[in-house]
């Protein structure tokens, strides 16, 4: 699961927080600070790394870390 | 990453199992040592052993022990999920040690972990190093934090309180911005007026805006503000720029402040299509209309951003429709880095703090080659080249910098006669030793080099840019010298020019007096310097301008320019008679016409095709049908050398007088006077005169050097 690794790498950055831990499970809901603005910046970053673009749907629905990688999934076949 | 290199990293990923990993991430990033090393590949090789081998693994460092940047980047990832800080950190260093040039990622990698451990100095010094590498917008968004937090903690050169006012989301710009001022030791508090009200927080006096009290308010407005139509109507959009007008004087009337303006973005083809353009209406041009209402007698304070004079790197749009719907993002994330150095370079400026000197390397930066081994006439600089021609636009461009200004000096390791030869002998070089403010050509290293001059002109290091092609001058003055920027540049011409233009160093708000001044006064000074004699006549300036006229026949490749000049020359024009190009190729072909092209440099620069004589022969006389000059050459006694030129192939035609005539109109008046003054005589009908060669009192031309170039004209 080396999406998961990376996606983690990407929002330890992105929350400045080095020990950050997410899972399938992580979400809008339970990640503080998983705000729109945090969201947008989190999706232009995977977009930026992976070298793809989720669509203008996706960028709103994709609220959790599991569905942001079934997106990833979607788009990269990995 | 490339899209090749991704598609390998991610097919190597897809095949990664727990038993096999070892060897095939080392055979992996073998691969990669090909090419540039390239961080996000092998951040994503990092990322799946750490997944892989959570816990801390002797053999699996043993396994990738290679001396590449992309192996030792590696190993400093996994020690560090290890928690071996430490030695992660020492493998960092040596990733970045073995890299061919600086890596913003790898930078920010070791500013996190510096920061991580306390050491805050040497970590804004990596983070500042990566920012002037001008990294895309997703390398700004992961660092964000990282600068908040050293904005903070390290001292600043200065600070600065800016608003940020638009009818977009600025929730993306504003961290870009943070981190481009950052960069350049400016601490920036920023305020971001709520969504869309901008009007609100100016007219309003009891505004968030005002509490705040902001040096600098940055609005930035799109095309949308202006809701037009297809047939836009340029009535609505000029009044809306009017009513952005009035909010800046509102502003400044109640705040001292610099505003930055951005223009209109000129908006994609609508369903009108190209009529949008063409109509005196139409969308386009209502755009257009709007932004030359904004521009139109720019209030001292008030900047004008144009928008659609961004330096987009290649592969980067200013516009994104799904930004705009997605969450009212403009302009788009990836065109952020440049729109927020764009408004940097303006605060900058008005903070004073905007870069004053140009240090340029000779060899392979202001021309293609090695003076000292491929000689004057070896160098390329100038046509017929593709490189030549380049290194003359970059030549272009610093001179424009130049007259702007900008004090320039050359920094070379180079024997100084050499290095000087090109200015002096070269044609195809735009630039003279006098554009140069200091001239160091020695064999010491560059940094010293550096400091001698700025010691020379009393200037501070930190006004310095240091454009030099060389990778290891430009890490040696990094190192040494890091208050100088040195933007990072591949070896070729293209490279440096845009370098340059994305650096957006030496951006002024406007254009002072006292600029001019400073370049006129330089030019004045060497013009006195170089003249024979201490007197400061007309005649010694003239000697001292070093003047150059290359003339021919009209011919194919001169025929537009001629053309250009026949019909818009207005004052220095006896007879103002206009001719289509078609015209002036039949009578350039007719052996009964004589056509005459002349083109003025001097030490100023090349001119280009700045005259035309057009004469016909009349039996044994030649009748000056046209005679212009370009006024941009006025006052250098240039039409006594074009009158000289016309005397002599009048007597080689075998003729014996030459006649001309003066025809009034509501601007040619400064010619009136020219036959006269060229000795000829008036004749009975007004306006009309003659020349006899018989005793020729043709002037001749004491300060003018001319070169005939012969061009076959073509026959009709």
């Amino acid at each position: 699961m080396d999406r998961l690794t990376q996606l983690q790498r990407i929002f330890r950055e992105v929350f400045d927080d080095e020990e950050l831990r997410i899972t399938p499970e992580t979400s809008q809901k339970n990640l503080a600070g998983w705000d729109s603005v945090s969201q947008l910046k989190i999706i232009l970053t995977v977009e930026a790394e992976l070298g793809m673009r989720f669509e203008t749907e996706e960028v709103s629905s994709a609220r959790s870390v599991a569905e942001l990688l079934a997106v990833i999934q979607r788009h990269l076949g990995s | 990453m490339t899209v090749a290199r991704r598609e390998v990293v991610r097919f190597a990923l897809a095949k990664l199992e727990a038993g096999e990993v070892c060897r095939r991430a080392a055979g992996l990033l073998q691969d990669m040592t090909g090419g540039d090393f390239e961080a996000d590949a092998a951040a994503a090789i990092a990322d799946a052993l750490e997944a892989v081998c959570p816990d801390f693994d002797p053999a699996l460092i043993e396994e990738l022990s290679g001396d590449s940047a992309a192996q030792a980047f590696v190993r400093a990832r996994l020690l560090n999920a290890w928690k071996h800080a430490s030695e992660a950190e020492a493998q960092l260093d040596r990733c970045i040690d073995a890299l061919a040039r600086p890596d913003a990622t790898t930078l920010a990698l070791r500013a996190r972990w510096r920061a991580k451990r306390g050491e805050l100095t040497g970590a804004a010094r990596d983070l500042r190093l990566a920012l002037h590498l001008f990294p895309d917008h997703a390398f700004h968004l992961r660092t964000e934090k990282l600068v908040e937090k050293l904005s903070a903690s390290v001292a600043p050169r200065r600070r600065c309180r800016l608003a940020l006012l638009g009818s977009s989301t600025t929730a993306l710009l504003a961290p870009v911005l943070r981190s481009v001022l950052f960069r350049d030791g400016i601490a920036a508090e920023l305020y971001e007026g709520p969504y869309g009200a901008f009007r609100q927080e100016i007219l309003d006096p009891a505004s968030g805006l005002y509490r705040f009290a902001p040096d600098h308010v940055l609005l930035l407005v799109n095309r949308r503000d202006l809701a037009l139509g297809p047939d836009g109507g340029v009535r609505g959009a000029r009044e809306s720029a009017a009513e952005l007008r009035a909010l800046w004087r509102s502003l400044q009337s109640r705040l001292p402040c610099h505003v930055v303006q951005t223009t209109y973005d000129l908006p994609p083809p609508g369903g009108w299509g190209f009529l949008e353009s063409a109509r005196p209406e139409g969308r386009r041009r209502a755009v257009m209309a709007a932004n030359e209402e904004l521009a139109t007698d720019l209030p001292a304070g008030v900047s004008l951003l144009d928008v659609e004079a961004l330096p987009l790197p290649d592969g980067i749009t200013f516009r994104d429709e799904r930004g705009w719907h997605a969450s009212k993002q403009y302009p788009s994330a990836g065109a952020l880095p440049v729109l927020a150095e764009a408004l940097a370079s303006q605060v900058r400026a008005a903070m004073g703090l905007a870069s004053k000197v140009l240090v340029l390397d000779l060899d392979n930066t202001l021309w293609g080659g090695i003076v000292g081994e491929d000689g004057v006439g070896g160098i390329r600089i100038g046509p017929p080249t593709a490189e030549g021609e380049a290194y003359r636009d970059l030549q272009e461009y610093v001179r424009d910098l130049r007259s702007r200004g900008v004090v320039l000096a050359v920094c070379s390791k180079n024997n100084p006669a050499e290095a000087k030869a090109p200015f002096e002998a070269h044609d195809g070089m735009l630039l003279r030793l006098n554009d140069f403010a200091a001239f160091v050509a020695d064999w010491q290293d560059k940094a010293a080099g550096l400091a001698r001059i700025a010691a020379q002109l009393s200037l501070g290091l930190d006004s310095f840019v240091f454009l030099d092609d060389n990778p290891f001058e430009r890490t040696l003055v990094r190192e040494r010298l890091p208050e100088v920027v040195v933007p990072e540049v591949r070896a070729d011409p293209w490279s440096m020019l845009a370098a340059l233009r994305r650096g957006m160093y030496f951006e002024a708000n406007q254009i002072t007096s006292e600029d001019l001044q400073r370049n006129l006064s330089y030019q004045a000074t060497e013009a006195l310097r170089s003249a024979s004699q201490s007197s400061e006549s007309l005649e010694d300036f003239l000697t001292g301008l070093g003047m150059t006229c290359e003339h021919g026949p009209v011919g194919p490749t001169t025929l537009g320019r001629v053309a250009q000049l026949v019909n818009k020359t207005n004052q220095f024009n006896l007879t103002t008679r206009r001719y289509t190009e078609e015209q002036l190729r039949r009578v350039s072909g007719d052996p009964g016409w004589w056509c005459h092209w002349f083109r003025l440099s001097d030490r100023f620069g090349d001119h280009g095709i700045v005259g035309v004589i057009l004469a016909r022969a009349e039996a044994r006389r030649l009748v000056i049908d046209s005679w212009l000059m370009s006024c941009r050459v006025l006052g250098r006694r240039m039409e006594d050398f074009m009158c000289a030129c016309l005397v002599a192939a009048a007597v080689e035609r075998g003729a014996i007088e030459i006649h001309g005539e003066y025809l009034p109109t509501a601007k040619n008046g400064m010619v009136e006077d020219l036959y006269p003054r060229m000795g000829f005589a008036a004749l009975e009908r007004v306006g009309t005169f003659r020349l006899e060669l018989s005793e020729s009192t043709a002037p001749r031309s004491l300060w003018i050097r001319g070169v005939l170039r012969e061009e076959k004209a073509e026959g009709r």
